[in-house]
């Protein structure tokens, strides 16, 4: 009990959830690396026209040298390292700056290559590096409890969006997107496409369940502490099932690294 | 409480605060344009509209002869293997070219002609161009074509043909 209260030890935990996002993300970079040469899906040639300033002077060279396949999966191999040193750390050596820095760097850097391919997984795993990152310059006791306070006001922003944008269509709210959704292949799964598509009534309460949870969500840093559990554990399950039906992965593990912080601000909040 | 620490907790306010203001859309694009390092994010989480259908990229090859090849398509869809709730690794190539398909079929859906050296259109020519092919081809062309595991709709529909370019 003792540690899950200390700020410290609750930074780490976040750190290591995302590091194993991290991990998996850039393992199936280098297993998918011909995606990355100059002909492939996300050539660097061809992105790094996206401005100026990404081909052009010391920035250009800099990056050139650096985003250019076939170095650019010696960058991945930097993430791939660090990201597994985060997680195997003990816990005092998580949230160091000197992991955290280079991890920041070639984090950036690499998403600096390409706005192609990138989802929300990696959006909150960055969000929670770069936080960390901050924190670590400078841990005193404040500054982890204001980094945890972000990464959980982050995580709660991330759901409430996602509900009141699904709220506002219609499709959501009566159900048709959902079988729609589930009938693609790229984040399909046949069989439950084609349960929802014939139980509209069935599509229709699962998608009202989901737009109600996410806009909810945020009512986990005001709700009394034994509610927040229960709640969190929903989000895991959420996230199990939607690595399970939709092939998001690494959203489980971005995800759930939120919740060591929203349990800590839930447990300790300044009112 | 250290100069430092208040400075950090003012970075992150200012950053959570960023993060609340991109959703007014009098601000979004000058908080994008000066978000170099991607700090601010944009949850969707397929909302307010998602894909609800899958993109596919064909090819056709012109030959020396005049003679055309039939339509290829690149990188089709795979049935997802059962563990990839752990490993994934494919997503990445189906989600970059879902984005960049994304991004022109925007362009032909709002009926603009399309720019030739939009990024989507070169990163899309520079990849058909670059696939590996038993017989040297003098010229390709891309097709997008959009498909639904949905019965009920209509499959597949094309959304855009390119000119064939020289290679």
């Amino acid at each position: 009990m003792t540690s899950f209260s200390d700020p410290h030890v609750i930074a780490a935990l976040v750190a290591k959830l995302a590091a194993v996002s991290i991990l998996i993300s850039n393992v199936e970079y280098l297993f998918a690396r011909r995606i990355l040469t100059d002909g492939g899906i996300l050539s660097w040639p061809v992105a790094s026209l996206r401005h100026a300033w990404l081909i052009s002077g010391w920035t250009g060279r800099l990056l050139g040298c650096l985003l250019a396949y076939p170095n650019v999966l010696v960058l991945i191999g930097c993430r791939v390292a660090l990201a597994a040193f985060v997680l195997v750390a003990p816990l005092s050596l998580t949230c160091t700056p000197w992991i955290l820095l280079p991890l920041s760097f070639v984090t950036v850097a690499f998403y600096m290559r390409s706005n192609y391919g990138l989802d929300g997984a990696d959006q909150m795993a960055w969000i929670i590096v770069a936080s960390l990152t901050l924190v670590s310059v400078a841990p005193g006791r404040s500054v982890i409890v204001a980094g945890l306070w972000f990464i959980a006001l982050q995580s709660c922003l991330s759901y409430v969006v996602a509900g009141i944008a699904k709220a506002s269509a219609r499709g959501w709210r009566e159900g048709t997107f959902l079988p729609a959704i589930f009938q693609t292949a790229i984040y399909g799964h046949r069989r439950l496409g084609r349960l929802l598509s014939v139980r509209p009534a069935l599509s229709s309460m699962l998608s009202r369940a989901v737009i109600a949870w996410e806009c909810s969500f945020p009512l986990v840093l005001v709700a009394p502490p034994s509610v927040v559990a229960p709640v969190l554990l929903m989000g895991v399950a959420f996230h199990a099932v939607n690595a399970y039906l939709m092939g998001l992965n690494t959203f489980f593990w971005s995800f759930a690294a939120t919740y060591p912080a929203i349990l800590y601000c839930s447990h300790h909040r300044p009112w | 409480m250290t100069s430092a620490a208040i400075l950090l907790i003012a970075v992150f306010t200012l950053w959570l605060a960023a993060s609340v203001a991109v959703y007014v859309p009098a601000l979004r694009r000058p908080l994008r344009s000066i978000d170099i390092f991607m700090l601010v994010p944009t949850w969707k989480f397929f909302a307010p509209t998602p894909g609800q259908r899958d993109m596919h990229l064909l090819y056709q090859d012109r030959y020396e002869d005049g003679a055309t090849a039939l339509w290829t398509e690149v990188q089709p869809m795979r049935q997802r293997p059962w563990f990839a709730f752990a490993w994934n690794p494919d997503r990445r190539a189906n989600k970059g070219l879902f984005d960049i398909v994304q991004e022109l079929s925007v362009i032909i859906e709002a009926g603009e002609q399309v720019q030739e050296f939009t990024v989507p259109y070169l990163g899309l020519l520079t990849h058909v161009s670059c696939l590996p092919r038993t017989t040297k081809p003098v010229a390709t062309r891309f097709l997008l074509m959009d498909s639904s595991g949905n019965a009920r709709q209509p499959d597949p529909k094309p959304l855009f043909v390119s000119r064939f370019h020289d290679l």
